[in-house]
């Protein structure tokens, strides 16, 4: 019995400690997605599947590819969001036709969301993320902005505010 | 006391422990709907989403919308459920304090019922052999030949008894 209780209770602790080993292992895909678009690598942007907050509906990452993406992350709290609110406005405008423009709003309440869309006067699509993806995009302030090529694939990253010249630069390098 | 009731007093503290550790993280869960709560009892409840720390000890602007929503929620009479349901759909499960019951999370909530059924186990197997051990004991004890010394003290000893008697 004693030898039987043993066992046990090395085969409870050996199982611990695997499951602490899995766990530290594990990468953390957006540390590394961030990581690898700064270098240049071109890493494919990590999928979503987001509930919109404009209209009804969903939006898939899937369904942007072909044009150029511009992908916003921020949140109604966040002044530099507001900051930058006209130039992302004003991208969209020029260059709305030929690529897409998104923001996901994360960390926040979505009637404070959709209050900061009419008053800044967002005119491109907007979702709602409860933390998932802007995890797995390795966002860790607003305002982040990714541009992704016609094939989701990120070719620029900017944290902080981001401007009409640095935006129509990171589109043509995604093939605008 | 020997050696083996105190491993079974041991592993009875132990299973005591994990059980009461179980209730009380049952308890912090409030899974069940209470009507009367404060904000600051709320915000002990919540994590910040920018900084993931407690909602209390956060001064991040979220953290500070998160207070304006629960005044306006608690205002309106919104029960603690419906408080937690509304902000679980804005910011996930991990605005919730407590470690969540499943995938890694599940962990924390299985361990320390195992601890418990193994300490309680452990316990019983304990206390049956002391139990044991004790009806099967010789009533008196071989001590085997006395010493010269052990001779001279039992001598002393009865002189003593002697005196007084």
């Amino acid at each position: 019995m004693q030898k039987l209780l043993t066992g046990a209770a090395l085969a409870a602790l050996l199982a611990l400690i695997v499951l602490f080993a899995v766990r530290l292992g594990a990468g953390d895909e957006g540390r590394d997605f961030r990581s690898a678009t700064r270098g240049g690598e071109l890493p494919e942007a990590p999928e979503f599947d987001l509930p919109r907050l404009d209209v009804q509906g969903r939006l898939t990452l899937a369904s942007l590819r072909g044009k150029p993406a511009v992908v916003n992350f921020w949140a109604s709290w966040c002044d530099p969001c507001r900051d930058e609110a006209p130039a992302l406005n004003a991208s969209s405008a020029r260059y709305g036709n030929d690529a897409s423009f998104v923001g996901v709003n994360s960390d926040d309440l979505s009637d404070d969301a959709r209050a900061f869309a009419r008053e800044e006067a967002v005119p491109y699509t907007l979702v709602k993320d409860t933390g998932g993806v802007k995890r797995s995009w390795g966002v860790t302030g607003f305002p982040e902005t990714f541009v992704l090529d016609g094939q989701g694939r990120a070719v620029a990253h900017f944290s902080g505010p981001v401007n009409e010249r640095e935006l129509r630069d990171a589109l043509r390098r995604a093939g605008l | 006391m020997s050696r083996a009731a105190v491993l079974s007093l041991v592993a009875a503290a132990v299973a005591l422990a994990g059980v009461a550790w179980g209730v009380v993280g049952a308890l912090d869960s409030g899974s069940a709907p209470q009507r009367g709560w404060t904000v600051a009892e709320m915000e002990r409840e919540l994590m910040c989403p920018t900084c993931e720390t407690r909602l209390d000890m956060s001064t991040q602007p979220a953290a500070d919308r998160i207070r304006g929503y629960l005044e306006e929620r608690r205002a309106d009479g919104w029960t603690r459920t419906q408080v937690r349901e509304a902000l679980i759909a804005e910011y996930g499960e991990r605005v919730i304090a407590a470690t969540p019951r499943r995938g890694f999370g599940l962990a924390a909530w299985l361990v320390p019922a195992l601890v418990a059924a193994v300490g309680l186990v452990v316990a019983l197997v304990l206390a049956r052999r002391w139990a044991a051990s004790r009806t099967t004991a010789p009533a008196t004890v071989e001590t085997g030949p006395r010493s010269v010394e052990q001779i001279r003290l039992e001598a002393r000893l009865d002189a003593e008894l002697e005196r007084f008697e």
